[in-house]
């Protein structure tokens, strides 16, 4: 919205482009998706195509490279005003405000089988978080499972090979498959 | 050495039903009437989880090392992670039909406590726990003057998550103070077999090697919380 091209979001129909504007939004979400270790092992403090600093607001290091590369092409393939109705919609979202601000009283009673799972190093949403939900589902009677899988991948560990991750999910979906009657195939 | 008699299995090993299921665990299934609702605290590896789904009981399970949490999960049993002695207190009264603590009491931190809140939270409670007033174990710590180390309490002292021993009488007296109504009991042998029903409780204090209890609460509900 900062990006004066946003045009308070007529850009489509004045023809520009906040390219910057989002680039940078995605920047900054970008790192969450990561974590402190995954990051250090990644890029560390090494320098991006040079052996010393410039002391310029250049793009020095590595992992400022990548990022620019993540906000550049995110642009491509993104709509700026997607994301931030995206983004208000889960500010405003609050179940529990639905429900007398108990978040429990959402699951009272509902045949819907739940699976929580979380990483260690997920710092967008973490365990404690996850913890709330599992705590909201149990005091609703619901029929929860919950797993914390150790990770130094942050967030984005469910994007990537995780072989505890794929035997939990499927474990869980085999059993709510054969409760419903549907056997697991093979 | 007298005192521990080598066996290749550990004693729950040995002690399966044909099915492969341990004894004590098909004890406390049995004591588990059909479609009920079960909270399993400290389930383990979700085995005993396992054979109540498959007497259509609706099974839950709390338990506290990762390891065996995601085992369970990946088993499709709805179970979390979970500690008994803080994680109880948030569950609504009379959420269960019946809340299984096998094995654990003697490793939490106020068994007192435990025991109320499973009472407030099933309509019964089952608890199975090895027996301190065994024969081998007083005669172990007459003997040697150490703490006793059997095939089913093999950690050292200093090595053991179990921190609250009790013997069978202590478990009666719990059950006195926490106002828990005995139901029925088993005490098992070292293989895992029932003591024979009609001996006196001064016998099963001495011959078995673990005990169960069905549990309802008195009249008066507890007064915690």
């Amino acid at each position: 919205m900062a990006d004066p091209e946003w045009r308070q979001g007529r850009y489509l129909v004045e023809g520009a482009n906040p390219r910057r504007g989002l680039a940078v939004a995605r920047m900054g979400a970008h790192i969450t998706y990561l974590s402190d270790a995954a990051l250090h092992r990644k890029f560390g403090r090494k320098f991006q195509d040079r052996t010393n600093p410039t002391f310029s607001f250049d793009a020095d290091f590595e992992v400022e490279s990548y990022l620019r590369h993540q906000g550049i092409t995110f642009v491509e393939r993104f709509d700026a005003n997607s994301y931030l109705y995206l983004t208000r919609a889960m500010d405003y979202f609050d179940l529990a405000a639905d429900y007398d601000g108990v978040l429990a009283n959402a699951f009272k009673g509902t045949p819907t089988r739940f699976c929580v799972i979380s990483f260690t190093s997920d710092w967008l949403f973490p365990t404690t978080d996850s913890r709330a939900i599992v705590h909201a589902l149990n005091a609703g009677l619901a029929r929860v499972s919950f797993a914390e899988i150790v990770t130094d991948k942050g967030h984005d560990a469910f994007l990537l090979e995780e072989p505890e991750l794929s035997a939990i999910v499927r474990g869980f979906l085999d059993s709510a498959g054969a409760a419903r009657g549907l056997a697991p195939k093979g | 050495m007298l005192l521990r008699p080598k066996r290749d299995l550990t004693m729950a090993d040995a002690a399966r039903a044909p099915d492969g299921a341990r004894f004590d665990h098909r004890l406390v299934a049995a004591m588990v009437e059909p479609r009920s609702r079960v909270l399993d605290v400290g389930c383990g590896d979700g085995e005993l989880l396992r054979l109540l789904e498959q007497r259509g009981v609706d099974g839950r399970g709390i338990e506290l090392s990762r390891e065996g949490v995601n085992e369970c999960v990946a088993k499709g049993l709805a179970v979390i992670q979970g500690d008994a002695d803080t994680d109880l207190a948030d569950y609504p009264d009379d959420a269960f039909d019946y809340v299984i603590l096998s094995q654990t009491l003697q490793a939490t931190r106020r068994p007192r406590e435990v025991l109320e809140h499973m009472l407030r939270i099933g309509r019964r409670a089952i608890i199975s726990f090895p027996n301190f007033g065994h024969w081998r174990i007083r005669l172990q710590l007459l003997l040697n003057g150490a703490m006793p180390v059997t095939d089913n309490l093999p950690d050292s002292w200093y090595d053991s998550p179990n921190i609250h021993f009790c013997t069978i009488k202590d478990f009666r007296n719990l059950c006195q103070v926490a106002g828990a109504q005995m139901e029925k009991s088993v005490a098992l042998n070292p293989w895992g077999r029932p003591l024979r029903l009609n001996a006196p409780y001064w016998f099963w204090n001495l011959f078995g090697e673990q005990a169960v209890f069905l549990l309802s609460r008195k009249e008066r509900k507890p007064a915690i919380r």
